[in-house]
């Protein structure tokens, strides 16, 4: 597992810090010893060149003294987070293994020794045993087992939870193999990570002890002891104080630096190297077909989204909304049909661009700035999954109503008024109630509804839906579809749905938009789609391998070869040429355009084929 | 530092659909916080009524001193009541607490309630101060970090902060103790270098005390802000073009705080163990140098009763993290009330 | 010796046999009196929405959920209340939903095919031809044994996972929802290699999914359960043909079908 840390600054820092310590611990006693014990009547010398950090009461050379404490310092903290590794990881696997009951209250009895400050923990140990260093291992040590405890009852239960685990318990795994091979190769690297912590800790917990004077007794010394006797004089003289000091804060920096660099390795999401924003850059083609639609709602004309190294999410793709109109937007994952919607609400993520010829809803330029206000108002949009894109920490009516009071210039009174009527129409039941209620006391299909309700709060010329079913189940799925369709038609109200859903999209659109890495394939009217009629081979394949409750069941559903291109290595030509059936070396080469056809338009060479046959 | 405090959550068990129940989830769980509270109280007073039971050998020896005569390490028996039964001990020492009886300092002679009385309002100040500006400077500072640096932007920032933390994070409290009174007290003379007499004796203590939980602080809410900032429902809030103060504050703050508090109330009971080390440095009359004192001399009554009331202080602390985290976030009431 | 069972005759042996199963979280029930069969050799599907108590029926016949009453029997040995041995519990294998994460990234292809052929020694070289076999029983390439899951598709993965449960040659394969998690393009790939599988090795299968159109491409026999309760079972055609239960027809109401909206709100 080792290969897959990344090597971070950080990590290579810390690692050659802590080496430094080693092998200073290792020879220092050797080299030093001397200086450092023997008593001589220089007493309480400043730092010079003979005695880096100056002399002590007893004249000794407290340099030596420093590097000689190397070795027990180091010592004590191995020791110390031996015993906090060996006990917590040890009694966590205890109360995991221990069934429910067990962990339950194990859990608590952790959180309860979590928060209990260790130094004060340490002090009460110390009443008891008498200061020295076995009482600091063993103090120190104790009080840190409860966050390895935690750790491990955590990452096992989270390990333990994943269905590799259990499918190995149904293949008759034994358990020693299962903690073996499946549990423990799975959390050892956040352990490792804890255990670079502990150290860290245990060397400011241990150092701190000794410091107070109540660790480390004489004539054995640490780097807190030496710190302890430097104190005493630092009116006349800093560096005995000031020396141990530089010593200690070198040492806990390396420790932790191999924590963070450690934990940045182990966790893929961390120090990820992005770049912000990719550079705009021109547009080269001619603006597309149906850019200059004159009574379009929505237009996007090569509407780009790009990735800060360049790449193209979505590339280059135009459509135009008309008024009233559902269009559906539809294809599988990586398609780019969310990326699109996002691009014509704005609210791509952080670290995406869209560049585009023409971006706009109504007189609202996206490519621009355009006014909060209207922007919010005029775009209303419906999230895919219900149960997160509620903020679970406020009320709902606090949420629903937030556009109208903030850019409606509605009160607080009247936005909750309309507010219940947009709820009851889209059929809450208890609006009111509803108002005053958490996101998370609702059902799944009732916060879509709210959702739905808020978003058409503001009367919005365009409503975007973003796969506003797939979290929800088939007859809550029909009743939300239900409610859109009817908000179209009561309110004339022009939505994009986006879906993954063939059977959805068909259900309430009127015109399709397919996409398919990350371009369009095909637009057709909805008819030509629930009749199976698509130019495009690929919305071909895509119907043919959706099952239906009447396609035949005698023979299998034809599934389509290969996988989707990755948008940093889309080929040339035709991104479906590789798993198309009718692909010819045209289609490797050359990219089709979207051409206009009797009904709507395609992107496909095989088109002009059999035109080419009959001129 | 920040993976020490792993995160509490408990494992997702085989759950039953919840129950919808009416009614505030309040009283379940105050009264389901209080049993907890009960019973840390009593592992409390068992532990501490363990300290002079635990000692190796002979307790009354060890406490009465290695020079001390027979007679006097009976009288000190006797005086303890360490010649009776353990049970009864425990129960002249339960009984004693009841009655908010102590014990007394056998060295002074004061009862112990009296010196922890006379010690508590100084720990108390600085540990109710630095805990106040840990928090305050801390969260803004790494929500502000984590704003600027979202999605990429600002890498320069983003490694100055981070490495700046990692550096005075990691200096230990008693050293940085150590170095601000040579700078700021003997060099530059600006601030006494010990004592608590005035206002301006309290800023390096302070500053000690709180520079490195503000370092990981500051980290913990930098990472929990970047977590809330790519939830869906701030991207919902940011479909509602709110101004930037209403869009983090009001939408953001409230979830950051719930994950940052989980994790942050143990970085704010270590202030208290940090506040005993601080007070020792500063010469500062709390209950940190109280014990330690307490320590070196043997005093056993102090002893017990200076760590029983810095754990009830650790608890008290925790429980008040538990009933904000409650107050910004209803859903966690619900779950933590059952298995108190 | 189950062998010589299986080959008794299709259709004639009971293989799973659940008689008014019931569980229990708590107070609340989540399957009230269930009772099904699945014969050899046929695929029963099991519908229901979210809540309905599938998931916790196939727990419960894989021994991960006690029952509070009822039984259930596989091939007439009464497993409700004994401990399972390692030999009783290979007998029923499940494919997990997520195919991220019912392969453990750790271990290779073929360790991991390797540890369903032999789970306590697990050696892949020692089976290194029956690994390949069943990698090429997935439509996949023999010498995928020696990666790690990461470097794979989720439709990949999902065939992986069927080709582990294959390896144990168990009686009875539950499948848990397992094309939800995938592309409609990945879904028909999977389903095809079940289908292929299926009248090859006569297998006997428990297929779970919230999917209608699927369950009708896959199962010989439907059951329908809502809030806990077993509200209709029938053969395949009779079920999507004509429903009895209105529960049925309002799910089947609800499927988009690739026609307008027909119940509206």
């Amino acid at each position: 597992m080792m290969q897959k840390l990344r090597r971070s600054p950080a990590l290579m820092l810390g690692l050659a810090g802590l080496a430094f310590f080693v092998v200073l611990g290792i020879v220092a006693p050797f080299i030093w010893t001397d200086r450092a014990e023997t008593l001589t009547d220089q007493t309480h010398l400043a730092a010079s060149a003979e005695h880096w950090f100056g002399t002590d009461a007893l004249g000794r050379d407290i340099f030596a003294r420093t590097m000689v404490a190397t070795r027990l310092t180091l010592l004590m903290c191995l020791a110390t987070t031996a015993i906090a590794a060996v006990g917590g990881i040890g009694f966590g696997a205890a109360i995991w293994v221990g069934g429910p009951r067990v962990r339950a209250l194990g859990q608590r009895v952790i959180d309860v020794l979590i928060s209990y400050p260790s130094v004060i923990f340490a002090l009460a140990m110390v009443a008891i045993l008498g200061p020295g260093v076995g009482t600091s291992i063993v103090a120190i040590g104790l009080a840190t087992c409860p966050a390895f405890a935690r750790l491990t009852t955590n990452l096992a239960a989270s390990i333990a939870g994943r269905d590799f685990v259990s499918t190995a318990r149904l293949l008759g795994v034994p358990p020693s193999r299962l903690l073996r091979r499946h549990i423990l190769p799975n959390i050892a690297e956040p352990l490792l990570v804890l255990l670079s912590v502990a150290f860290t800790v245990s060397l400011k917990a241990l150092s701190g002890l000794s410091f107070l004077g109540v660790g480390v007794q004489a004539p054995d010394y640490d780097w807190g002891a030496v710190l302890h006797k430097g104190l005493e004089g630092i009116y006349l003289n800093p560096w005995p104080a000031l020396g141990p000091s530089l010593v200690i804060i070198l040492a806990g920096l390396s420790g932790g630096l191999i924590g963070d660099g450690l934990a940045a390795a182990v966790n893929p999401a961390a120090g990820r190297k992005r770049g912000y924003r990719a550079k705009v850059e021109a547009l080269t083609s001619v603006p597309a077909y149906d850019a200059h639609d004159e009574d379009a709602l929505a237009v996007a004309d090569r509407l780009s989204v790009v990735l800060p190294d360049g790449t193209r999410l979505v590339d280059e793709v135009s459509f135009a909304i008309k008024p009233s109109e559902v269009l559906g937007l539809v294809g599988e994952s990586g398609s780019g049909k969310s990326l699109t919607a996002m691009a014509l609400a704005k609210l791509l993520p952080d670290d995406l661009t869209a560049v585009a010829g023409t971006l706009k809803v109504g007189d609202l330029d996206l490519n621009g700035r355009p006014p909060a206000g209207r922007l919010a108002t005029e775009i209303g949009i419906v999230y895919q999954d219900p149960s997160a894109s509620f903020n679970p920490t406020l009320k709902l009516g606090g949420q629903l109503t937030e556009t109208l009071r903030k850019h409606g210039g509605a009160s607080r009174a009247a936005a909750a008024e309309q507010a219940v009527g947009q709820l009851a129409a889209a059929r809450v039941t208890l609006p009111e109630q509803r108002l005053k209620q958490y996101p998370y006391e609702l059902s799944g299909g009732m916060r879509q509804r709210a959702m739905i309700a808020s978003a058409l709060l503001t009367s919005p010329k365009l409503l975007i839906a973003d796969e506003p079913t797939t979290a929800l189940d088939v007859t809550v799925q029909a009743e939300v579809l239900g409610l859109l369709r009817e908000a179209n038609e009561r309110d004339g109200t022009a939505i994009l749905l986006i879906s993954h859903d063939v059977g959805v999209i068909s259900a309430i659109c009127d015109r399709v938009v397919v996409m398919y890495a990350g371009r369009i394939v095909e637009t057709l009217p909805i008819e030509r789609l629930r009749a199976g009629e698509a130019e495009h081979p690929y919305t071909h394949a895509l119907l043919a391998a959706t099952p239906t409750l009447h396609s035949p069941v005698d023979e299998p559903l034809s599934s389509i070869p290969g996988r989707p291109p990755h948008p940093a290595g889309r080929p040339a030509g035709c991104a479906f040429a590789s798993r198309c059936p009718l692909a010819r070396q045209q289609c490797h080469d050359e990219l089709p355009v979207l051409t206009v056809t009797d009904t709507g338009a395609t992107a496909c060479h095989a088109l002009h084929w059999d035109k080419e046959v009959l001129a | 530092m920040e993976t020490l405090i792993a995160s509490p959550e408990a494992p997702p068990g085989p759950k039953a659909a919840a129950p919808k129940t009416a009614g505030s989830p309040w009283p379940r769980f105050l009264l389901g916080r209080l049993a907890g509270f009960a019973g840390v109280l009593v592992m409390l007073v068992v532990g501490t009524f363990l300290i002079v039971q635990l000692i190796p050998g002979d307790p009354a020896q060890v406490m009465a001193g290695p020079d001390a005569s027979q007679a006097q390490v009976e009288q000190i028996r006797h005086e303890q009541g360490l010649d009776k039964p353990l049970l009864a001990q425990f129960g002249d020492y339960a009984t004693g607490l009841l009655q908010g009886d102590l014990g007394s300092s056998y060295t002074s002679g004061i009862p112990v309630s009296e010196v922890i009385a006379n010690r508590l309002p100084f720990t108390a100040q600085i540990a109710f101060l630095a805990v106040a500006i840990a928090l305050v400077v801390s969260i803004p500072l790494g929500m502000a970090i984590a704003v600027a640096c979202r999605g990429g932007r600002r890498r320069t920032l983003d490694t100055a902060f981070t490495s700046v933390t990692a550096v005075l994070g990691s200096i230990p409290e008693f050293v940085l103790a150590t170095l601000l009174i040579m700078f700021f007290a003997i060099k530059l003379n600006m601030f006494p270098p010990s004592g608590a007499a005035t206002l301006d004796s309290m800023v390096l203590p302070i500053l000690a005390l709180t520079i490195a939980p503000i370092c990981t602080l500051a980290r913990v809410v930098r990472r929990e802000t970047a977590t809330v900032l790519a939830m869906d429902y701030m991207r919902t809030a940011k479909g509602r073009r709110l101004k930037a103060l209403r869009l983090y504050g009001r939408h953001a703050l409230p979830n950051l705080m719930t994950s940052t508090l989980t994790l942050g109330g143990l970085v704010l009971t270590g202030l208290l163990g940090g506040a005993v080390i601080v007070e020792f440095v500063f010469q500062w009359p709390g209950l940190g140098t109280g014990v330690l004192d307490a320590l070196v001399k043997r005093d056993y009554p102090v002893i017990q009763g200076v760590v029983l009331l810095l754990g009830i202080l650790a608890t008290l602390l925790n429980l008040l993290v538990d009933v904000v985290l409650g107050l910004l976030d209803p859903r966690s009431l619900r779950g933590k009330a059952g298995d108190a | 010796m189950t062998d010589a069972i299986q080959k008794a005759g299709a259709g004639t042996t009971t293989v799973l046999e659940v008689q008014d199963l019931d569980v229990a979280f708590g107070k609340h029930h989540v399957l009230k009196e269930v009772s099904l069969t699945v014969p050899q050799g046929r695929t029963l599907g099991l519908v229901g929405e979210s809540g309905s108590g599938k998931s916790t029926l196939a727990k419960a016949i894989v021994g991960l959920v006690k029952p509070a009453g009822g039984r259930i029997l596989l091939d007439g040995v009464d497993l409700t209340h004994t401990k399972r041995t390692v030999a009783v519990r290979r007998r029923v294998q499940m494919i997990p939903q997520d195919p991220y994460s019912s392969l453990n990234p750790r271990m290779t292809i073929g360790e991991t095919l390797a540890e369903a052929l032999d789970p306590r020694r697990a050696s892949v070289k020692a089976h290194r031809t029956e690994i390949e076999a069943l990698l090429n029983r997935v439509a996949l390439d023999g010498e995928v044994a020696a990666r790690h899951p990461q470097e794979f598709s989720g439709g990949q993965r999902q065939r992986i996972a069927v080709a582990r449960a294959l390896a144990v040659r168990p009686a009875l394969i539950i499948a848990d929802e397992v094309t939800s998690a995938l592309d409609t393009s990945v879904q028909a790939e999977v389903l095809g290699v079940l289908r292929e599988l299926r009248r090859e090795l006569d297998l006997t299968m428990l297929f779970i999914s919230h999917d209608l159109a699927v369950v009708r491409h896959v199962c010989d026999e439907v059951a329908v359960l809502k809030d806990g309760e077993l509200v209709e079972l029938a053969a395949r055609d009779a079920l999507f043909g004509e429903p009895r239960h209105p529960y049925t027809r309002l799910l089947l109401d609800s499927v988009p079908d690739g026609g307008p909206l027909r119940t509206a709100g």
